[in-house]
């Protein structure tokens, strides 16, 4: 079977002034459908860059991105656009939810920017998923923290995408709370068969997927027992 | 910005700037009547009185004094009070006078007032084309041409002598004097030599414009009127 | 003190680009301010110049007898010992030709000396002032009129006669100054010199000559003063005093009008600007209310910190003012060539010493007081917010904050006073703005609910800019306001000068504006004057009969018993001649309106009355007059023309545009009713050029001595280049208040874009395409655009036709075509401005939202 993401020596810098840091150096990572893996780094270690790359927000110096065996670098920004809208479920450390529309609203933009009038019925069906029936309506500003984040969730989930980029989605919540959160996730997840890359610095949480990788001196290494923080 | 501005009324300047106002006065004309004519005439009293018919300018429409105090009403009033138990008769002064008029306006007006038949009638017209410097030439042809009309209709008919302020030059100012003589001997017909003897150039008898008569004024007008026409009509 | 001095300027140098926008924004506003504050009091200097200029001095006393030595002695003692006077006779008199052609003109014999403003410009030696060195007051010599070489007969060099004596003329006069009391002569004039009067012999007894007293008075005095002192002296009824402002042209109160016009709309260029700012200030607040937490937090009194902000608004004004006042200096000779014309020479354009002041004062104040909300809030800053989750700096308003609106109110009502002279057109101006900016916030406040009902449903691009838009009503109603505001402005200034354009009949024809007035045409001159100007060439218009009436009775009443209500004066004799004035009018009858008319209330009179009828006669009445006498429709007067009493009935209630030149009656008859009646016609020249008018005026006196000629052409033309010229400065005004709308929704789109950042960014992670984002920033602020355009259009509409009503009496007319042009490109505009705002952060890489904060 092929792989659902595979990167291939991936290399980026960033330069700073006149000096230029290498951030990723030569990566290779493989993710095989439906699994579920988590990303471990230090603050600055690359762990944004990865999840830009992946997202197809941004393009290798060198090496290649493959998504259900497409290359991203080829492809328009039109066709990168429709790509996450349609294979791609993000959550975020600080939910970004859209000020200015209602839960029910925000988690059906995804379905919207695919040109789907029909948003609604599955943001409600979602937002049920994620135990918010109750609160369709309310503005993000109306939402506690977690809420918020159930929300995000339901919208990274509404369009049934393959892979699940989540970017230390419970850093921003309480300790229950966030467990909630990741219960819900990784339930999620496992049910529908999607692939989820949790990037994270909470070893507890890594210790949950199925596979931990651990970033550093840009690249990905596996980490067994033994390797301790 | 209602053109309602006071334009300075002087007996020679009844000109005005555009939306204006004119000058009048009540005339006594005793008859409310509604015109019942497709052009209406002037009225025909039913009374048997004697109908004198003034035609002139400001100085008969009396600019600056009330209706009452103008010299026309003021010779009515004399008439009826000291003529009128002599000659049996009631006197009715039609005031005919409109400030600004000239003599070239007189001849259409005259032959309009006419039709209603006054018994008599005292032309004191001439003052303003004096003070607009019109030709005398021109003056006398007109007021000719009123002379004749009365004539033609019957009407007896007495002229005023007007004189004009000396600033306006001497020659101008004699032959237009002289003209009112000689018009009245062409015409046989009675003349006062001055209309506005005693008064004119006199600050105590004229308003502030030292053109018009106060009502102090418009008495000895009345006087010098009267007198020239009790000799007349007696 | 020092600590927040510094942190002000720290402020400053860390803020850079809201520091820029801050100043630029203000720079803007006042621009228009300082120009037309400068160009203002250069204005009013040049119109106190050229009515001096018109009346020859600064006072007058004129009478048509000497002054009294018991008067002269008085006068004497109340003027200031520099004072200086001269002595002016005029009078009509019969001047002849050397070959016996005689003719009516004004002789103006002159003390040396006169005028005492302007001077004489005479056609072969030029300008001349009229000083002792002078020809003329040193022989018998005469100026003359150029027209009256011809009706004279007499050339250069040739003698006239005036009273006994001969004058030489020694030149021709093509513009005199001094003694200007009436905009039109009813005879050309001639200058002597008065040492020659008396040889003339003309002033005799029961001259009508007046004798002019003219007065300058040394710098310093004050005139009003000695003006009210010489009246109460000078007690006699046959002395006026005149100051040169009374004697002033109709030019200068006009001249008034558009200064006290310019600088009511510069003052709106100012408020949008500053308002504009005082948004950017606050957003700019907002921001660094978390700093200033800290600093509270570590130990800074709050007064530190409002005082820094304080520092920092001063230097932000400050700097503002510079560029304001550059680029206003630049700017005034533009202006003063927009109001070239108006008056004889050109205006000196400076930028005074008190307009910079008021540049630096009112650009800090204005600072000040528009941020007085925003640092209140400051003021009230709990540091315990830095604790909280989440902490949303900023909340709500309450409600007293509304009170800290009011200084600016005031501030902005007490510069709209001082800049207008008139206390009524300032509060006019200033309850109009107000009513509109208050009005355009509800109604913005509404139309943003209704917005957000409205596309409720609809697709994403379309739904998101109604709920940015609905959701975040200060950005909104401000840009809203101040769009509006610009937009009413700008469709205003143009609907006042189409007004005025339709009152005057600019936009008809040239030829419609009559060149000579002609009067005192009788019956029988008719056929023989309108065959001769046929023949000339120039027919003659608008021929129309000219009957005299006198009022007998208002609705059953003497009208000796009616009560006056215009109580003019306390004087009888005023009194009695006023009442003998409005007892008589000039009527004529027509069964159509001309162009310069407009039936208000009723119907037109019925085309010919019918004599069998037992209705009265059926009459037109202008409207001010009917006011006068308290007459309204269906009320009867008598009248009395030609000794025949008519009773008639008002029909309707007409409007006459008094600017029209065209011939105008108080009352109209129905036609069938006077045609027989005594009457003279009146008629306009109006295709003439001016080379071609002596000629024709000529010909006229000749032909027909009787008739009189008025020439109001230059009176006419005048107005109607300064009505140009007016509205040509007042819409630059306008423009400037819609670049000041504009830059304003400038900050506001950009402060938008930018605290909404991430969800723009957002949304591309999410897959929006830059097309998506770039259609909702043009949809959210062209539907700001567009609603503010037709709210602003509308507005306009209303308060074009109030302020019709009160100031140019009821001549309102709107052209609709104006209107849909100015929304248009409001719409437009607001669009590309909004997205050139927002393009820094649209074009901004997602990728940034996944880096960690």
């Amino acid at each position: 079977m092929n792989p659902l993401l595979r990167l291939k020596q991936i290399s980026k810098s960033f330069h700073q002034g006149t000096q230029r840091i290498e951030v990723l150096n030569r990566l290779d990572l493989t993710v095989q459908q439906g699994e579920i893996i988590s990303i471990l780094g230090q603050s600055g270690s690359g762990k944004s860059t990865l999840l830009s790359l992946l997202a197809g927000l941004d393009h290798p110096e060198s090496g290649t991105v493959e998504v259900n065996g497409e290359d991203l670098a080829k492809l328009s920004q039109d066709q990168l656009s429709k790509f996450r809208s349609q294979n791609l479920g993000i959550v975020f450390q600080q939910y970004h939810l859209m000020s200015n529309l209602t839960a029910v609203e925000n988690v059906g933009v995804p379905l919207e920017l695919q040109g789907s009038r029909n948003f609604a019925e599955p943001a409600r069906m979602a937002l049920k998923q994620v135990g918010l029936s109750n609160r369709l309506a309310h503005f993000p500003s109306q939402l506690s923290g977690g809420e918020c984040q159930r929300v995000a969730l339901a919208r990274a989930m509404v369009s049934e995408p393959d892979l699940i980029l989540a970017d230390e989605p419970s850093g921003n919540l309480d300790q229950k709370t966030g467990r909630e959160i990741m219960d819900l996730l990784f339930g999620l997840c496992r049910k529908r068969e999607q692939s989820l890359i949790l990037v994270t610095h909470n070893l507890e949480l890594a210790k949950s997927c199925d596979r931990t990788l651990l970033l550093a001196d840009g690249r990905l290494k596996p980490m067994d027992s033994n390797d301790q923080d | 910005m209602t053109n309602r501005t006071s334009t300075s009324f002087r007996i020679s300047l009844s000109f005005f700037m555009i939306g204006f106002l004119g000058l009048a006065n009540s005339c006594t004309d005793p008859g409310v009547e509604k015109s019942g004519h497709e052009n209406p005439k002037p009225t025909e009293d039913a009374d048997p009185s004697f109908r004198i018919l003034i035609l002139g300018d400001s100085l008969t429409e009396g600019f600056g004094v009330s209706a009452e105090e103008a010299y026309p009403s003021l010779l009515e009033e004399k008439l009826n009070a000291e003529l009128s138990p002599r000659t049996k008769l009631r006197y009715k002064v039609v005031n005919g006078g409109i400030s600004g008029a000239t003599t070239s306006g007189g001849v259409s007006r005259v032959e309009w007032f006419l039709k209603a038949k006054p018994d008599y009638l005292l032309l004191a017209l001439g003052g303003n084309d004096g003070l607009r410097g019109i030709p005398v030439k021109e003056i006398k042809k007109n007021i000719d041409r009123i002379l004749h009309a009365a004539r033609k209709n019957q009407i007896p008919t007495m002229l005023a002598g007007m004189k004009i302020p000396p600033n306006y030059g001497e020659d101008y100012a004699h032959s237009f004097s002289q003209a009112f003589a000689q018009l009245a001997k062409d015409h046989q017909i009675p003349f006062i030599p001055f209309l506005l003897k005693g008064v004119g150039g006199n600050p105590e008898m004229n308003l502030p414009d030292r053109i018009h008569p106060n009502p102090l004024g418009h008495q000895a007008l009345c006087q010098t009127v009267y007198e020239s026409l009790v000799s007349a009509l007696d | 003190m020092s600590f927040a001095f510094r942190n002000a300027w720290r402020e400053i140098r860390n803020n850079r680009s809201f520091c820029l926008f801050y100043v630029v924004n203000l720079a803007l506003g006042l621009v228009g301010f300082l120009t037309v504050d400068s160009f203002k009091s250069s204005l009013d200097e040049k119109v106190r110049e050229e009515s001096k200029l018109l009346l020859g001095a600064d006072l007058a006393i004129r009478a048509r007898r000497d002054l009294t030595p018991e008067e002269l002695q008085g006068v004497k003692r109340l003027l200031p010992t520099e004072a200086e006077t001269v002595e002016v006779v005029d009078f009509f008199s019969m001047t002849a030709g050397p070959k016996g052609k005689s003719r009516l003109v004004k002789v103006i014999a002159m003390d040396p000396g006169f005028p005492f403003y302007g001077s004489f410009r005479l056609k072969l030696e030029g300008m001349a002032n009229g000083g002792e060195e002078m020809l003329l007051h040193k022989r018998k010599l005469a100026w003359i009129y150029p027209e009256l070489e011809s009706q004279l007969g007499a050339g250069l060099g040739e003698e006239i006669k005036i009273g006994k004596t001969g004058f030489r003329i020694s030149d021709f006069v093509i513009k005199d100054s001094g003694l200007q009391f009436q905009a039109a002569e009813m005879a050309p004039k001639v200058f002597i010199g008065k040492a020659f009067l008396d040889e003339t012999n003309l002033l005799q007894v029961g001259n009508t000559a007046f004798r002019n007293l003219l007065i300058r008075l040394p710098p310093g005095s004050d005139q009003a003063e000695i003006e009210k002192a010489l009246s109460l002296k000078l007690s006699s009824p046959e002395v006026r005093v005149y100051t040169h402002q009374k004697a002033g042209h109709r030019a200068g109160r006009l001249l008034r009008y558009l200064s006290d016009f310019l600088s009511l709309v510069s003052l709106v260029a100012l408020f949008l600007a500053t308002l504009g700012s005082g948004y950017l200030f606050h957003s700019f607040l907002i921001k660094r209310t978390i700093d200033v937490a800290i600093l509270v937090s570590l130990g800074a009194s709050r007064s530190k910190a409002t005082l820094t902000y304080l520092f920092q608004l001063t230097l932000l004004g400050s700097m503002a003012a510079l560029p304001a006042l550059v680029a206003a200096f630049l700017f005034l000779p533009v202006l003063s060539v927009a109001v070239e014309g108006i008056v004889t020479d050109e205006i000196k354009v400076f930028l005074g010493w008190k307009s910079v002041g008021l540049a630096f004062l009112v650009a800090i104040f204005a600072g000040w007081i528009i941020a007085l909300p925003s640092l209140r809030k400051l003021s009230r800053l709990n540091p315990l917010a830095l604790f909280q989750e989440a902490s949303q700096p900023g909340s709500q308003p309450g409600g007293k904050a509304f009170l800290f609106f009011i200084p600016a109110i005031v501030a902005f009502w007490g510069l709209t006073v001082l800049q207008s002279d008139s206390w009524k057109l300032a509060n006019l101006f200033f309850i109009a703005l107000l009513v509109s900016a208050g009005v355009l916030f509800i109604l913005g406040l509404l139309g943003l609910k209704v917005i957000n009902r409205a596309f409720g449903k609809s697709r994403l691009p379309l739904r998101l800019a109604a709920r940015s838009l609905a959701r975040n009503p200060s950005s909104s109603t401000t840009g809203f306001v101040a769009l509006g505001i610009g937009v009413l402005l700008l469709s205003l200034i143009p609907q006042f000068q189409y007004s005025l354009e339709q009152e005057i009949g600019l936009n008809q024809s040239e030829s419609k504006l009559p060149k000579l007035f002609l009067f005192d045409i009788q019956e029988n001159q008719v056929d023989r004057l309108v065959n001769l100007l046929e023949e000339k060439g120039k027919p003659l218009s608008n021929l129309t009969p000219w009957v005299r009436g006198k009022l007998l009775k208002v609705k059953g009443v003497d009208y000796e018993k009616v009560v006056d209500s215009n109580r003019e004066s306390t004087d009888p004799d005023e009194q009695r001649r006023n009442r003998f004035r409005r007892r008589g009018f000039n009527l004529s009858y027509r069964d159509r309106l001309l162009d310069s008319e407009e039936i208000l209330r009723g119907r037109m009179v019925v085309s010919e009355y019918d004599p069998n009828s037992t209705r009265p006669v059926e009459i037109s009445v202008e409207q001010k007059y009917a006011e006068s006498l308290d007459l309204d429709l269906g009320d009867q007067i008598e009248i009395e023309i030609g000794g025949v009493s008519i009773l008639s009935e008002v029909v309707n209630l007409r409007r006459v545009r008094w600017t029209s030149f065209q011939p105008n009656f108080f009352v109209q008859m129905q036609p069938g009713v006077i045609e027989k009646a005594p009457k003279t016609f009146i008629g306009t020249l109006n295709k003439i050029d001016s080379g071609e008018k002596e000629a024709i005026q000529d010909a006229l006196v000749s032909e027909f001595p009787t008739i009189s000629i008025l020439d109001v052409e230059r009176t006419g033309q005048t107005i109607l280049s300064i009505v140009r010229q007016m509205t040509w400065a007042l819409q630059v005004m306008a423009g400037l208040s819609i670049l000041a709308g504009l830059t304003i929704l400038f900050s506001v789109s950009r402060e938008k874009a930018h605290k909404l950042r991430w969800e723009l960014n957002l949304q591309k992670v999410l897959g929006a395409s830059f097309t998506d984002l770039r259609n909702q920033v043009r949809i959210e602020f062209g539907l700001l655009g567009l609603f503010a355009s037709l709210v602003g259009t509308s507005l306009s509409a209303l308060v074009s036709f109030v302020f019709a009503e009160i100031i140019f009496d009821r001549v309102w007319s709107y052209h609709w075509g104006l209107p849909c042009a100015i929304t248009l490109a409001v719409v437009i505009l607001s669009v590309l401005t909004a997205e050139f705002a927002a393009k820094k952060v649209l074009k901004m890489k997602p990728a940034y939202l996944l880096r960690e904060n």
